[in-house]
């Protein structure tokens, strides 16, 4: 019935044609998929995407380190992308991180980003590590760090002396070498307010007071005696206790 | 990797990509048109292999990257940034120009750390004479690849420039402006600036950190939309002087409009963003002018091989791929929702009163387009952001949906208020300027609470700010390539051939 009209229908290409025979009269074609279903799409690769990293983020950190709903670490480009204004990231000192300019006998000298809880060994591991194992023994691995803070790990001593003989107070520039050897030791009686600015938290305010303690009651006599000064207290000298001494042939002052 | 062949890696690398697409697009129109396949795979390869050529041309005339090693004297020349105090010394961020005693020009970003004496302010030219410190981060993030972070340690003298016009006025229009409003108020003037030029540098860091964290922190950066005000704003009294221009009108127009856009750039700083957007307007304007096409793959093209030509140096910063990458997650969501929503506004040749019902109508439908469209650029933005800064802002679309339009009234109400500022301050003695340029700060500040009372509820929302963890390129580049694919998607379907022909029969037919 429906087959007599097709006499209306244009003649039709010659690769449409189906081969003889064939039953069934299906052809396989492509069509846009409707466009809401589209936007569908794309955000669901993105809702994917997202939820992986979240999953695979707490995997990772099973404490719950991935920090939902706090602020990202800018890593060391904090400062640049603190001016990049579409890409603000925020200060590393409320993430907890510090940076360290470590220098000396280390494989990478430079500045390191560690926590701020981290210690002068994990500094100097950041950094390569000691590029001789001898120079461990020029350093106290174990003093607390502070931001912006300069260390410099001296070459180990050989067999006449201790590296070349110069003592840190003597080298320009020079920060904390951290050397227990008694003749690295920084002499609080002579040594001057560059010289003690070098001590770990010791800035020109309080290297000021040190001096004028100094110079209003005499020498310190030993370490008990420099906490009289004020702001320090005895976990700064705890700290002090392997880097200070107090005229010759008392390392420590008898602390 | 060694600081000096960075420069050519990055040639490699994008000699490399470049050629890789080549091949997929040239094998896809194989498949659809095979006379174009081989050519276009030439075509280009050879682009690319000029693009890397001319790029190391530039960066041996202008380098990127510092001239002397680690540790060796030297003397800098830029411009800053931005500041940051710390404890024992000063960050100055530092846009380098040149470097040397001889002053050879080059154009990279440094981190100066300089003693803590002097106070220094953005867009300071100085001077500074010290050694590079070189950085030895442990986990090299995507931003420490695309734009080494180079450590500078010395001492800062400032310069006098004569260039630093643009700069005075924004500052000395920002200065105006505080002083007719309220102590209290000043913050939110600084902050209407920034949304109007994109000086973000004042701004607090909580501020930044909440517009940050609720998705936003694009509205404190000039981009196209800024571009594009201006350009509306500047072509308003031209409407009256275009009869003067008499047969050279569409020429004058031309001329009158680049020279907006790029005074324009110049008053927002020159940043990459606006820099780009600059390129894409002018390419716009141009191509209008001489008939071509200005689609919006067209322009973004265009706009990046202009800016690649004009700044080849600045092309991989992470803000010049972010812009570029934004302006395409644009493109695309508009190609894919804002055309059924144009198609279904019908023209109204006549017009007339809508009532209540279909103003709802048109409201929701309009909010709605912008959720989605809103929704659909996030989506592309995720992984790129992902991928470079490791984080994700979930509820940037809702945001934008809000803040969008509040920012859109912002900038012709605190561009007013800046000229009657600036107006005000120079003629002392005028008072009616002064209360007007009083009464729209009271409107803007008031407008830029709201805006701020909204970012900072966003913000505190739970997961407001999610920390990802590190996403490898590939990975990003699948989920793009993924949701592109999602936007064109074709599914094949069985037409069955006895009902097609049926139909065509009673078509005919009847």
């Amino acid at each position: 019935m429906q087959d007599r009209h097709l006499w209306l229908v244009e003649p039709e290409p010659e690769h449409d044609r189906e081969a003889p025979g064939e039953g069934r009269m299906l052809q396989v074609g492509l069509r846009p998929l409707n466009r809401w279903w589209r936007v569908v799409g794309v955000l669901m690769v993105a809702l994917c995407a997202a939820g992986l990293g979240i999953f695979f983020g707490h995997s990772a950190n099973p404490k719950g380190s991935v920090n939902l709903g706090t602020k990202a670490l800018g890593t060391s480009l904090q400062a640049r992308v603190s001016t990049n204004n579409a890409t603000t990231a925020n200060d590393g000192e409320a993430l907890g991180t510090i940076e360290v300019d470590v220098h000396g006998d280390v494989r990478r000298p430079g500045v390191v980003q560690v926590l701020s809880t981290a210690r002068v060994g994990d500094a100097i591991r950041a950094a390569g590590g000691f590029l001789h194992a001898a120079d461990a023994a020029t350093v106290n691995q174990a003093a607390l760090l502070w931001d912006g803070e300069e260390i410099d790990v001296l070459a180990s001593a050989p067999a006449g002396g201790i590296g070349d003989g110069t003592a840190p107070s003597q080298i320009p520039g020079a920060a904390r070498g951290f050397a227990s050897p008694t003749s690295m030791r920084i002499d609080v009686n002579t040594a001057d307010a560059a010289t003690l600015e070098t001590l770990p938290g010791v800035g020109p305010k309080r290297a000021a007071e040190i001096i004028a303690y100094r110079t209003a009651h005499g020498p310190f006599a030993n370490l008990q005696s420099l906490g009289q000064v004020r702001g320090i207290g005895p976990k700064t000298l705890a700290k002090w206790q392997s880097l200070l001494s107090f005229g010759v042939g008392s390392p420590a002052g008898g602390a | 990797m060694s600081y000096r062949c960075v420069n050519c890696v990055q040639a490699i690398w994008v000699a490399c990509c470049s050629a890789g697409i080549g091949a997929v697009l040239g094998l896809l129109f194989r498949w659809r048109h095979k006379s174009y396949g081989l050519k276009l795979v030439l075509v280009i390869v050879v682009l690319a292999i000029g693009a890397c050529s001319y790029g190391l041309i530039y960066a041996r005339l202008c380098p990127g990257r510092p001239a002397v090693e680690p540790g060796v004297y030297t003397t800098l020349t830029g411009v800053i940034e931005s500041v940051t105090q710390k404890q024992r010394n000063t960050e100055l961020w530092l846009e380098v120009t040149s470097e040397g005693e001889l002053r050879q020009p080059c154009r990279f970003r440094v981190l100066a750390l300089v003693p803590v004496s002097t106070v220094w302010q953005t867009g300071q030219l100085v001077r500074v004479n010290g050694i590079y410190v070189l950085s030895v981060s442990k986990n090299q993030s995507v931003l420490d690849m695309l734009a080494p972070l180079w450590l500078f340690r010395g001492k800062a003298y400032p310069m006098t420039t004569g260039h630093a016009w643009f700069t005075d006025t924004g500052a000395a229009a920002l200065a105006a402006m505080q002083k007719t409003v309220s102590t209290n108020r000043v913050a939110s003037a600084t902050l209407a600036e920034s949304i109007v030029i994109g000086r973000s540098a004042p701004i607090a860091n909580t501020t930044q950190s909440a517009f940050l964290a609720a998705g936003v922190a694009h509205l404190l950066a000039a981009s196209g939309a800024n571009v594009t005000f201006a350009l509306r704003l500047a072509l308003m009294p031209w409407q009256f002087a275009a009869r003067a221009a008499g047969r050279w009108r569409k020429t004058a127009r031309c001329v009158y409009a680049l020279a907006v856009i790029w005074v324009f750039a110049a008053l927002c700083g020159g940043t990459l963003s606006i820099l780009r957007a600059a390129f894409a307007a002018s390419y716009r304007i141009l191509a209008t002018s001489l008939g071509r096409s200005v689609g919006g793959g067209v322009t973004l093209t265009a706009s990046c091989l202009l800016f690649a030509i004009a700044l080849p140096a600045d092309f991989t910063q992470p803000s010049t791929l972010l812009s570029m990458f934004a302006t395409f997650a644009v493109c695309e969501a508009t190609d894919l929702v804002e055309a059924s929503h144009v198609r279904a506004q019908a023209p109204n040749p006549s017009p007339s009163w809508l009532s209540f019902p279909k103003i709802v109508n048109t409201l929701w439908r309009t909010m709605f387009h912008s959720v989605t469209t809103s929704l659909v650029v996030d989506a592309y933005l995720l992984p790129v952001v992902w991928w470079m800064f490791g984080q994700w802002t979930p509820y940037s679309a809702i945001a934008t949906v809000l803040l969008e339009p509040m920012a859109a009234w912002l900038l012709p109400l605190t561009v007013i208020w800046a000229a009657l500022s600036l107006c005000a301050s120079l003629l002392a003695q005028n008072m009616i300027l002064f209360d007007l340029a009083h009464a729209c700060g009271i409107l803007d500040t008031n407008l830029v609470s709201i805006v701020m009372a909204i970012v900072q509820t966003i913000a505190h929302w739970p997961w407001s700010l999610v920390q990802m963890p590190p996403l490898p390129l590939p990975a990003a580049l699948l989920c793009v390539i993924a949701m592109a694919c999602c936007r064109r998607l074709h599914l094949p379907y069985i037409a069955n051939r006895r009902l097609r022909i049926q139909s065509r029969v009673n078509r005919q037919t009847i």
